[in-house]
């Protein structure tokens, strides 16, 4: 019975992942029992400051700690506590099952939510080592129109960041943040993962996503916040996904809205290791319940779409499904629409996602010196630094000010679609100089059954109209920077159907090579549908 | 004159673009059927199963050479959130090679260079699946106990010779219609998988031979891995 053994032995091999496994329960508490509060010594002042600004009182009862008396019940069970929230009255423990018995009798006890928690590798979100491109350097804060900000010397200040990640290994030494630290703007450190204060180790990719908010290279700014404050928050595992992450995530939320942070940079998302499709609603996980808590504090909630578009799950992750949350697509630097890798929308209930975009490559810091990088995961910390600009421009505006502003200084809108949401947002709609009005780029004629769009010759530059470079393997580094040159004079339309619903039924992206661009067949168009095309700045919209 | 003919003709084959698509989505469709997926409670996919042959006989068949190769395709349906169950259809190639010495008495009394007996089966398998993906939609440790009933649509009794008399090299052999051989086979299967992966243990419950022919059954397990395509 050799083969009985070997088949026996087999079974514990596959078995012994399930080692490293936890049971995390979440346990919503009815009261907050005997807790004391006291706003003005637990807030930092910027964050009063935000309160006020928000109508939001100050005596929220979501805002007072978890009680004591509980807590002290629960471990006096010798129940492991692996987190605890204020906003949710919420405790994570993990307990035996003799234990959740225990909890489920107890009169404080609420609601009980366990999750299976395995431990899985997390899938790698970007790849490194390109040779650094100089006008991908300059393109990273130019593609911005960050000129303009500079200009006026907007460079975030006054304006807190707080930023989630995996680790920041290698920042405190590293030239590019020299002047975060030589400036004392890095206000606050802490590692929600093994709840201790230093920061700077486990991983660079907090490091990397650090770098295109405020990194400097070689005097020239990587991101356009060089002026901002940082609080620093690890909430993530290296190389596996427990569900305690969620958790971390939702402390850190706290503890951002505690000491005053305006913006939470997350390039980080949850998938399909915990989820279905049908719960990216921006309501079911609870890091999406924790992002709303936090928009709802007047905190402005940036978040990477994810980099699961060429993948099986294709769309966004959480939190990046919340609505209230600035959702940020990538794009490919070398041919200005969606980078391959980047997650599309909608969110399960229809909603508009991702909001913006940005570069899905970029030039990083690592740990010792500098590299190009691709992920979401740089696109959403390039627009916190847009954000951290536009805030400091009127810091009386709210949040959600901010995030609509956001959103109509990209280059697309009002046009829209699920693969670069409004698009790259453009400092330049900030300069009240400059007029609002959109010249006409395009016309429609109504020809044998169909809508004829004719690009004007005023935008239509024949020379530039050859066959896309992919630019996705970046092989030859003079043919991608000739492609890049030529990027900008493309003849690029956007093109979506919109449903009686306000979905999008339909959207495409079409490359004209002729002025004559493409015919719409009228019966395309089913009645209620909104057809919108996008060229050069120049939306037209048509109801049927 | 030929020459302009041709690069005429070259010319019009070339297609000429006035537009090229570089995005398109469709979005209804991409994201009506939510239910579908590893963990959801529709799912398909095709595999690939290899496995030895194990077990005790009376024949010399060769361990380790005889096994089976498989290809085929799964449809899944969820019960609950820890039962899912898996109905698979497949090809199975299944081959029983033996060593070769003059006291052998079956497949065949003669001693040959090679000689083995190829089933080509055409196999069912129904089986519950044990899943402790509770929530997400992959599909992480499980167990499927379940059942097999297959079909040999062919089986081939194959030798192979030197050519003493001739510098001809080898003669292959193959009998086929053999009546002592019983098509139906049936009998229980264990899964223990993760992820993509399994490893597999079947037994086959019935004898491979028809009853009327007094031969010793071959071994009966099979011991081997999957890899799931999705």
């Amino acid at each position: 019975m050799k083969f009985l053994s070997l088949f026996i032995y087999s079974i514990c091999l596959i078995l012994a992942p399930l080692q490293a496994r936890e049971k995390i329960t979440y346990v919503y508490l009815k009261d907050k029992k005997n807790v004391s509060f006291n706003p003005e010594s637990f807030f930092d002042a910027k964050a009063i400051q935000r309160r006020k600004k928000m109508n939001w009182p100050l005596y929220e009862y979501s805002d007072f700690p978890v009680s004591e008396i509980y807590l002290s019940q629960l471990t006096q069970q010798n129940i492991k506590i692996i987190g605890k929230s204020r906003w949710l009255n919420l405790v994570a423990i993990e307990a035996s099952n003799e234990q959740l018995i225990w909890l489920t009798k107890q009169a404080f006890v609420d609601q009980i939510i366990t999750a299976d928690s395995t431990c899985l590798d997390i899938c790698q979100s970007s790849e490194s080592g390109y040779v650094l491109d100089p006008i991908l350097i300059k393109e990273q804060i130019s593609h911005l129109q960050g000129a303009h900000f500079n200009d006026k010397n907007l460079m975030g200040k006054g304006i807190r960041v707080a930023v989630f990640d995996v680790g920041y290994k290698g920042l405190k030494n590293h030239e590019a943040f020299k002047h975060l630290f030589q400036n004392q703007l890095i206000k606050k450190t802490f590692d929600f993962a093994r709840k201790k204060q230093d920061v700077y180790d486990y991983g660079t990719h907090g490091t990397n996503v650090m770098s295109c908010i405020s990194g400097v290279y070689q005097d020239k700014p990587l991101g356009l916040a060089t002026e901002s404050e940082f609080l620093l928050a690890i909430t993530e595992f290296p190389k596996r996904e427990p569900y305690a992450e969620e958790i971390f995530w939702l402390e850190a939320a706290e503890w951002a809205d505690q000491h005053g942070a305006d913006i939470i940079n997350s390039s980080l998302g949850y998938t399909n290791t915990r989820y279905f499709p049908k719960d990216m609603n921006g309501q079911t996980s609870l890091v999406s319940q924790a992002a709303r808590m936090a928009t709802r504090r007047g905190i402005l909630v940036i978040n990477a779409a994810g980099n699961e578009g060429d993948g099986s799950w294709q769309k966004i992750g959480t939190p990046a499904d919340v609505d209230s949350v600035l959702t940020v697509g990538g794009i490919n630097p070398y041919t200005g629409y969606r980078i391959s890798f980047s997650s599309e929308g909608p969110n399960m209930k229809g909603q508009k996602k991702p909001n913006v975009s940005a570069f899905g490559q970029a030039i990083v810091a690592s740990e010792k010196a500098y590299e190009s990088s691709f992920g979401t995961s740089f696109s959403a910390p390039l627009i916190s630094g847009f954000a951290a600009c536009v805030w400091g421009m009127d810091t009386s505006l709210k949040n959600m000010d901010v995030f609509n502003k956001i959103e109509q200084s990209a280059h697309l809108y009002p046009y829209f679609d699920y693969a670069h949401g409004y698009g790259v947002p453009q400092a330049s709609f900030f300069n009240p100089k400059k007029s609002s009005a959109r010249d006409t780029t395009f016309d429609i004629k109504e020809t044998q059954g169909a809508w004829e769009i004719v690009l004007r010759h005023a935008y239509f530059d024949s020379s530039k109209t050859q066959k896309p470079f992919t630019g996705e393997n970046a092989g030859d580094a003079m043919e991608v920077l000739q492609d890049h040159i030529q990027k900008e004079g493309r003849a690029y339309i956007y093109m979506h159907i919109e449903g009686i619903d306000g979905i999008l039924r339909e959207y495409k992206l079409i490359e004209a090579f002729e002025t004559t661009a493409f015919r719409i067949p009228f019966y395309e168009l089913e009645r209620g549908e909104t057809l919108r095309i996008h060229f050069k700045g120049f939306t037209y919209s048509k109801k049927l | 004159m030929r020459t302009y003919i041709f690069l005429l003709f070259t010319f019009l084959c070339i297609p000429i673009y006035s537009q090229d698509v570089l995005l398109e989505e469709e979005v209804l469709i991409d994201s009506s059927d939510l239910r579908f997926g590893p963990n959801g409670t529709y799912f398909y996919h095709s595999l690939i199963k290899f496995g030895f042959i194990l077990g005790d006989t009376k024949h010399a068949i060769k361990y380790g050479k005889s096994s089976l190769i498989s290809v085929g395709g799964r449809f899944k349906r969820k019960l609950n959130t820890w039962a899912d169950v898996h109905l698979s259809i497949q090809y199975v190639n299944q081959a029983f090679h033996f060593n070769q010495d003059s006291l052998k008495l079956f497949p065949s009394l003669g001693v040959h260079e090679k000689e083995k007996l190829a089933y080509h089966q055409i196999q069912a398998e129904l089986a519950l699946r044990l899943n402790s993906a509770k929530r997400g939609n992959i599909i992480k440790t499980f167990l499927d106990i379940g059942f097999f009933g297959s079909y040999a649509t062919q089986v081939n009794h194959l030798t192979l010779d030197k050519n003493l008399v001739s510098n001809a090299g080898f003669t292959e052999t193959r009998n086929y219609d053999l009546s002592y051989v019983e098509p139906f086979s049936y009998g229980p299967l264990l899964r223990l998988g993760y992820k993509h992966f399994s490893i597999y243990g079947s037994y086959q419950m019935n004898s491979f031979f028809k009853k009327s022919y007094p031969i010793s059954d071959l071994p009966k397990f099979a011991l081997g891995i999957e890899w799931a395509l999705f």
